[in-house]
């Protein structure tokens, strides 16, 4: 089987098409992964007992299952209560809830590495728990996790074709339609490798990019 | 609280009262114990301050000098006893103004104490992401609520007084030891606090910074009305600059008096085996 240029061009802005959409649920899910992540952080670092538990129970449940039944659950099963989402606000709730227990890890280390000194001069300062938490801690925590949080945007870039499975058509959705129409895998599938391949790689060195400014800003 | 830590408290009171001549003592501490874990960190600790003492608490590393320090801010809770700042307990409080009965004190009872309270730590602990300039204006601008432009000129003439002046916009990084802890202590004072509490603050520095920090203190030392808690291994910035040296040992008070019979002629055996092990090295 020969590779068909004409076809390939043909294609591409058909399959362009599917990569906007994305790169629309990884930025979405990466921003619902930051905000909630951090939810998580404060929860487990400031909250009382009870509601500390759950969410230490709920990070860990979400980090124990597969991306791809949380989908499933979220697309198929919510909607038997009530609960109906569009594919795509589905693809982007999951990956994010997904992500966020990771991102919620990569900010305790961070929080954990600001010296306990910090909290005492703060407190003997007269700031309460939470400003000394939002203005003198966290301002402190977060530039060295920069990088960290940059390999965990890569990764839900990467796992974003899982979202084929609820319909999303995205970038690998796409070629399978494609492929499926004109009864050819070969280009729109090896594009899809192409085109991953060489964003994860732009992303990789920008990542490296920030794990050098973010030593320097500190 | 038991009937004895109550007798204590009432013969620290007339020693206080005898020292200072009149009024409560700022700093009062009455059976306080502190524990981490089975250690026992103070053990029934009795001490009054007078108002605008200069206090300088020694002893070995481990026999609770700067846990006294961290009780008096609050940093640490105690397991035992009762700490007042002048006059007003700080770990506990009146329910809804009701007299006698008193709860555990909450977060704004305790702020409101440690307000009038200032420290510096052995590790200076400046916010390193701040300037210099807001590492001082930050708490009087969030905590006591002034404008900013106020803060500064706080700020600039702290910095001054300490010997800094066109450190404003250097982040701690940027500056020496010596000249990182003088911006702690304008920090500090910034707040305005009646107590300073010293807690080793030349024993992270090299050599070369101690002097111009130790500067710095006798100069706020020569100040009346401020009160100072001073924990050091400084024998002889001790001696030159406190009222009152305290000898620590075992999370208890073992000598207390001037410096003059605490440096030269100590009633205690453990003060004078202390004294000559530091004095030689």
């Amino acid at each position: 089987m020969a590779w068909d240029w004409s076809y390939t061009w043909s294609i591409l802005p058909t399959l362009l098409k599917g990569l906007v959409v994305t790169l629309e649920a990884t930025f979405l899910g990466f921003a619902f992964a930051l905000v909630v992540g951090m939810v998580w952080a404060v929860i487990r670092r400031g909250a009382p007992g009870p509601l500390r538990t759950a969410v230490v129970w709920l990070v860990e449940f979400i980090r124990s299952t597969p991306l791809l039944v949380q989908l499933f659950f979220i697309y198929y099963v919510l909607p038997q209560w009530g609960l109906v989402l569009s594919p795509l606000v589905a693809g982007v709730l999951g990956l994010g809830l997904h992500y966020s227990a990771y991102t919620a890890e990569v900010y305790r280390s961070g929080i954990d590495a600001v010296p306990k000194g910090q909290w005492d001069a703060a407190t003997a300062l007269g700031f309460g728990r939470l400003e000394t938490f939002w203005r003198i801690v966290l301002p402190q925590a977060i530039p060295p996790t920069i990088p960290a949080l940059g390999n965990r945007l890569i990764a839900i870039f990467k796992d974003s074709p899982l979202l084929a499975v609820i319909t999303v058509t995205e970038l690998l959705q796409q070629a399978k339609l494609l492929g499926a129409e004109n009864f050819r895998y070969l280009e729109p599938l090896t594009l899809v490798g192409v085109i991953f391949l060489i964003l994860s790689l732009i992303s990789s060195r920008f990542v490296r990019w920030m794990e050098v400014w973010s030593e320097q800003a500190v | 609280m038991s009937k004895q830590s109550e007798s204590t408290g009432t013969r620290a009171a007339e020693s206080a009262g005898a020292r200072s001549g009149n009024g409560t003592p700022i700093v009062r501490m009455v059976g306080v114990t502190k524990r981490f874990g089975d250690e026992i960190v103070l053990d029934h600790l009795d001490l009054d301050v007078a108002r605008g003492e200069k206090v300088a608490i020694i002893g070995s590393s481990g026999s609770g000098k700067s846990t006294i320090l961290r009780i008096t801010i609050a940093l640490e809770g105690i397991d035992e006893g009762r700490v007042e700042i002048d006059g007003e307990s700080l770990f506990s409080m009146s329910k809804n103004g009701s007299e006698g009965a008193e709860v555990p004190a909450d977060e704004a009872h305790l702020r409101t104490l440690r307000e009038r309270v200032g420290i510096v730590f052995q590790h200076f602990n400046l916010f390193p992401h701040m300037t210099a300039l807001r590492n001082i204006t930050e708490a009087p601008v969030r905590v006591l609520g002034l404008s900013r432009e106020e803060a500064e000129v706080r700020a600039r003439e702290l910095l001054e007084r300490v010997g800094l002046a066109g450190k404003e916009g250097s982040h701690p990084s940027q500056l020496s030891g010596g000249q990182q802890q003088r911006v702690a202590i304008a920090r500090a004072l910034a707040m305005k606090p009646e107590i300073m509490l010293f807690d080793e603050v030349t024993s992270g520095l090299d050599p070369e910074w101690v002097g111009e920090v130790l500067n710095v203190l006798r100069d706020l030392a020569r100040e009346e009305s401020m009160t100072m808690l001073i924990v050091t291994h400084q024998m002889h910035f001790a001696e030159d600059i406190a009222d009152r040296v305290l000898f620590l040992d075992g999370g208890r008070i073992v000598e207390d008096g001037p410096p003059e019979q605490i440096f030269s002629a100590p009633e205690e055996a453990r003060t004078r085996e202390f004294l000559d092990t530091v004095l030689e090295a």
